[in-house]
């Protein structure tokens, strides 16, 4: 059976992409429909009541990245973005702590406990960060140009980056070439001496990452975490009110005051493509929808490999999505808990609990943690960025109660033997047991816990490999290789057939830069 | 009579490229060389009575084309031979790969493990013959002043366009595609078989402290094949060994009245107000000149011969930040009798062997280097020189020489020490012995050379082979640093050539030859 209701655009997938693209779609007057295959809006970014009266960002946890004019064009505040500012990261040791706050004189005197000069190194390496930041953003504003067929807007993009690019002074360019190829744990060793403020921050150079703090690359996934900007303040994370899916339906409300339609637990089957051209999509119920133009927010390989009959697409072009690298390294452990957890080097409430806890007291464990991996095993004693919602949002959890949110890498895709229940719950014991450490009473506190594999959030989430960035951030997999060389400005093989997920420039993250880039590339063109 | 034009500190490769070069050019050089004979990473030793070794590189890759034109070096007596195996990699259980100089072969040697990894030999070849030949017209640039790109700098790389005309932008993107790679990345678009995807993974970790899983390794193993002329582990031995290059290279110069002092140690670099002014030796002696090349590595250049407090706080940051890091030790061993190598014959041992089993297997081995230890399990490269050439050990005698990853020049809690090298010998004569049963038995005498060893003995910082890291933050622009890359020092009248210039590490000759071309210039 068919309905013959046609619309301008049809979006694949309501993650906050695919929302975001359908918001400016609408906001031009187009007539677009958003078809999502879960029950709730997301994608990853979600929130969920997994436990009764325990509600989770069961996936995506912290915001920092998302872009703020897509926040102001979107009215996003007005449709209940609110975002609550983390107060610190503290890095909980056997005897001791590392903590640093938004108050930079307290990180200053934090830090000096340790290294002196550090915490003077530490009050340079945010600003250094910051300009790079700064001078890595119009590259990220772009749409990556062709470089095999350039056209005369890829010319003139061409000719703007390479203006863009004279005028860095040379030590932006030096940094930012040492950020493109090295490692997180070289680029700090540059800067710092402290074993656990390095390994701290080189975290952020491996977190949904196939790789290790010594491993060279990992220095860009660490500048792409600091490329956040919450109201314009550089490297600022933070925690959306009633968990990240609160981004999310922010966005979903904004697209449907422009008179965006969406529908839930509507399963597309597959892309319709006629004469090479996209008309609509069909759906797992047999039902079809006709439009002019389809949009994808998902993954490349589920955009072009199951969306899209091979036959369709170019045999290169399709080895190149085959290709293309998404390998899934972290795993999520959601927390029910009976009281806080109580930390030994730390002990009862403040400041450490309302912000990130990272578990990186060196290099070697993180390393360690992914040599466990890298040989397909999941880490015995992993890497974690917990967060307690429930202390910054008490409407997360029930009075007195909280949720605890563990971002847990490394866990493997391709484990050895394959994931199963019995691995699963073994994965789990391993992050609590790791956590015990710094928190004994951990254990004893424990309501309930949702143990998500990477074959859990490819499942649930439809990410490929359980990848939460749609596909590494590799050098070779960035701007106009993202996702394959001349598919890398939101079209596809396909006329009339577009992608806005995490898998395009510039990457992923909460940003909504994607999906707000590949509107404006088809409203361009329309 | 101290008046020279130019004075070169170090008699290695690249330095005696530059003298032949200026020499030729009419200068009046003087080579200055701390050791007493010539040659640097390219020579040879008695390490044992009677047993002859290339002590650092059996083999030379590739020669810089325009260096064996300009000298023609062949006439000049340099034979380079190359095998007619190129590369045998041993797996276990005496299977092996061997890489031929007939494709043909090679293709039959694959296929003996899978058909269709040998029906895309010829296409990854080429493919990498193609990205090859754009590094082969960078190597021969001088890198730009970066960032501020001009017309100037745009002109000046106008060479590239011969590559781009072949094989279109494509071939660039291919390049920055594959050069930021790591070694499964690239085998995974490839290969299906084990042994050959391991195969190819020893040419990204050549000489590296990272294992194949690192990011970057595609353009080390590019740079192992350029001027690879299509060939896949292409290899050349020095007829007489590699210290012949040298040697060559030294006959040639001083044909041009060039002087070659050894057993000169220099021990500062003199400047006054930014300006290099001549050098200082060991003895007391001052010698001036107009300009002062230097070949060694930039920490020793900048740190211990022009000293910290010449430099501007900045550039000091930025040498002092520069990646050694050396992880590769030699092992030299005396046999009373051939080695018997499982599954290859007499015949096929002219050649250089790579013991990896897998790529896995490779990534173990450097898995020691993050922690500081030696690898149980090491790579290890070994050639049988005295196959080769009769007068490398006494009659019926032989000599085998291991290059071995990882053995890094940081170890945690314990530093280089004859028990340490104990170890370290032990590591690889077990993993000698399971491709070589009878190797215990044979061995007469050992020798060696650890990264410790290779600092104290060749001055090379921290043992590193290619004087600084060939990682992509350490590459052309960045060369040594972003300051520096085109062949001159922040100090005016003092040059680079050494392997720490761009485009980086081996015997060819291009750092050496073009910071001449810059010398020239001013």
């Amino acid at each position: 059976m068919s309905k013959i209701k046609k619309y301008d655009a049809i979006v694949i997938g309501g993650g906050h992409n695919g929302l975001t693209a359908a918001a400016y779609l609408g906001r031009a007057g187009k007539k677009v429909l958003v078809l999502e295959r879960r029950h709730v809006l997301g994608g990853a970014a979600v929130t969920e009541e997994i436990f009764p009266g325990f509600k989770f960002s069961v996936c995506s946890y912290v915001v920092s990245l998302m872009k703020s004019n897509v926040m102001r064009e979107l009215m996003l505040p007005k449709f209940g973005l609110e975002i609550l500012p983390l107060e610190s990261t503290m890095t909980p040791l056997e005897n001791d702590y590392l903590i640093r706050t938004a108050d930079s004189d307290q990180t200053y005197r934090e830090i000096a406990r340790h290294s002196k000069k550090d915490a003077e190194n530490y009050m340079r390496f945010g600003p250094a960060m910051g300009q790079i930041g700064m001078a890595v953003r119009p590259i990220l504003e772009t749409i990556a140009p062709n470089p095999i067929r350039p056209s005369f807007s890829d010319l003139s993009a061409t000719k703007r980056l390479f203006d863009h690019v004279k005028s860095l002074s040379s030590k932006q360019f030096e940094y930012l070439t040492k950020l493109m190829t090295m490692s997180s744990a070289d680029f700090l060793d540059e800067w710092f001496d402290y074993e656990p403020l390095k390994a701290t921050l080189s975290a952020s150079g491996i977190i949904g990452t196939f790789m290790g703090p010594y491993s060279p690359g990992s220095a860009y996934v660490m500048l792409h975490h600091y490329m956040g900007d919450i109201d314009g303040a550089f490297r600022a994370w933070g925690f959306q009110r009633g968990g990240t899916g609160g981004v999310s339906m922010a966005i979903a409300r904004s697209a449907e005051y422009f008179g965006v339609e969406i529908m839930t637990e509507t399963s597309v089957q597959n892309v319709i493509v006629k004469n090479g051209r996209a008309t609509g999509v069909s759906l797992d119920n047999g039902d079809e929808y006709n439009s002019n133009i389809v949009i994808s927010g998902l993954d490349p390989k589920l955009t072009f490999l199951k969306m899209i009959d091979k036959s369709d697409l170019p045999s290169d072009f399709v080895s190149a999505i085959k290709n293309f690298r998404i390998r899934g390294s972290s795993g999520k452990v959601n927390l029910a808990l009976d009281a806080l957890p109580n930390f030994t080097c730390m002990s009862g409430d403040g400041h450490h609990l309302r912000g990130a806890i990272s578990i990186s007291p060196s290099y070697d464990h993180l390393e360690k943690a992914y040599d466990d991996a890298k040989y397909g095993n999941f880490s015995e004693a992993p890497f974690m960025d917990i967060i307690l919602p429930s202390v910054l949002d008490p409407d997360m959890a029930p009075p007195g109660k909280h949720v605890m949110s563990c971002f847990v890498q490394y866990a493997p895709y391709d484990i050895n033997e394959g994931w199963n229940d019995q691995k699963r719950e073994a994965f789990g014991d391993a992050v609590i047991n790791t956590i015990s450490r710094y928190a004994p009473n951990i254990k004893d506190i424990i309501l309930h816990r949702q143990v998500l594999t990477p074959a859990d959030l490819e499942s649930t989430f439809g990410l490929t490999e359980g990848n939460i960035f749609h596909g590494e951030l590799t050098l070779q997999q960035l701007f106009s290789l993202r996702p394959a060389v001349k598919w890398a400005d939101y079209t596809t093989p396909i006329k009339n057939y577009f992608q806005c997920g995490s898998g395009t420039h510039p990457g992923g993250g909460i940003t909504g830069s994607p999906g707000e880039m590949a509107a404006k590339k088809i409203l361009g063109a329309w | 009579m101290n008046n020279y034009d130019i004075i070169i500190i170090g008699a290695g490769i690249n330095g005696l490229t530059t003298a032949s070069i200026l020499g030729k050019k009419g200068k009046r050089v003087l080579v200055l060389e701390s050791r007493e004979k010539v040659g640097g990473m390219a020579s040879s030793m008695e390490f044992a009575p009677g047993f002859k070794c290339n002590v650092i590189n059996d083999t030379i890759k590739w020669i810089d084309p325009r260096l064996i034109k300009l000298l023609d070096l062949n006439a000049k007596g340099l034979e380079l031979v190359q095998p007619e195996i190129l590369r045998i990699i041993l797996g276990e259980n005496s299977e092996h790969i061997a890489f031929h100089k007939d494709v043909a072969k090679t293709i039959d040697s694959i296929a003996k493990y899978s058909i269709i990894d040998s029906e895309r030999w010829k296409d990854f070849i080429s493919y990498i013959e193609k990205l090859s030949q754009f590094l082969e017209k960078i190597y021969e640039l001088t890198p730009p002043i970066l960032p501020k790109i001009g017309i100037k700098e745009i002109l000046g790389m106008r060479s590239m366009l011969s590559p781009i005309r072949k094989h279109g932008t494509r071939g660039i993107v291919d390049l920055l595609r594959v050069a930021p790679m790591m070694m499964p990345e690239l085998v995974d678009e490839w290969f299906e078989n084990e042994l050959l995807r391991s195969s190819i993974s020893t040419a990204g970790i050549h000489h590296l402290s990272f294992g194949p899983y690192a990011a970057g390794t595609g353009y080390n193993l590019l740079h192992q094949h350029v001027h690879g002329n299509g060939l896949f582990h292409n290899i050349q031995f020095a007829k007489g060994g590699t210290e012949r290059f040298a040697i060559v290279l030294k006959d040639y110069a001083e044909s041009f009245n060039v002087e070659i002092q050894t057993s000169t140690k220099v021990i500062s670099i003199n400047t006054d107000q930014n300006v290099c002014n001549g050098i200082s030796l060991e003895n007391g002696e001052q010698i001036m000149a107009k300009q002062i090349v230097s070949s060694l590595d930039p920490n020793n250049t900048f740190l211990n011969l022009v000293g910290p407090s010449n430099l501007t706080p900045n550039f000091r940051k930025q040498i002092n930040n520069i990646r050694y890091r050396g992880s590769t030790a030699r092992i030299h061993f005396a046999l009373s009798s051939l080695p018997e190598v499982k599954g290859v014959t007499k015949e096929q041992m002219k050649t250089i062997f790579s013991i990896s089993p897998s790529v896995e297997y490779l990534e173990r081995a450097s898995d020691a280097v993050k922690y500081g230890k030696l690898s149980d399990k090491p790579y290890v490269e070994f050639v049988i020189p005295s196959v080769l050439d009769s007068n490398f050990a006494p009659e019926g005698e032989h000599v085998l020489s291991a290059t071995i990853q990882y053995a890094p020049y940081h170890l945690r809690n314990t530093e280089w020490s004859d028990s340490v090298k104990d170890q370290l010998k032990n590591n690889v004569v077990d993993t000698l012995q399971k491709v070589i049963p009878n190797i215990r038995s044979i061995i007469k005498h050992t020798s060696i050379i650890s990264p410790l060893d290779l600092e104290n003995e060749f001055g090379l910082t921290e043992g590193n082979l290619n004087h600084g890291e060939m990682t992509l933050d350490q590459f052309m622009f960045m060369r040594p640093t972003i300051s520096s890359s085109q062949y001159r020092a922040p100090i005016n009248n003092l040059y680079l050539c050494g392997s720490g210039t761009h485009p980086g590490g081996g015997l060819h000759g291009t750092n050496g030859y073009n910071a001449a071309m810059e010398v020239l210039k001013d």
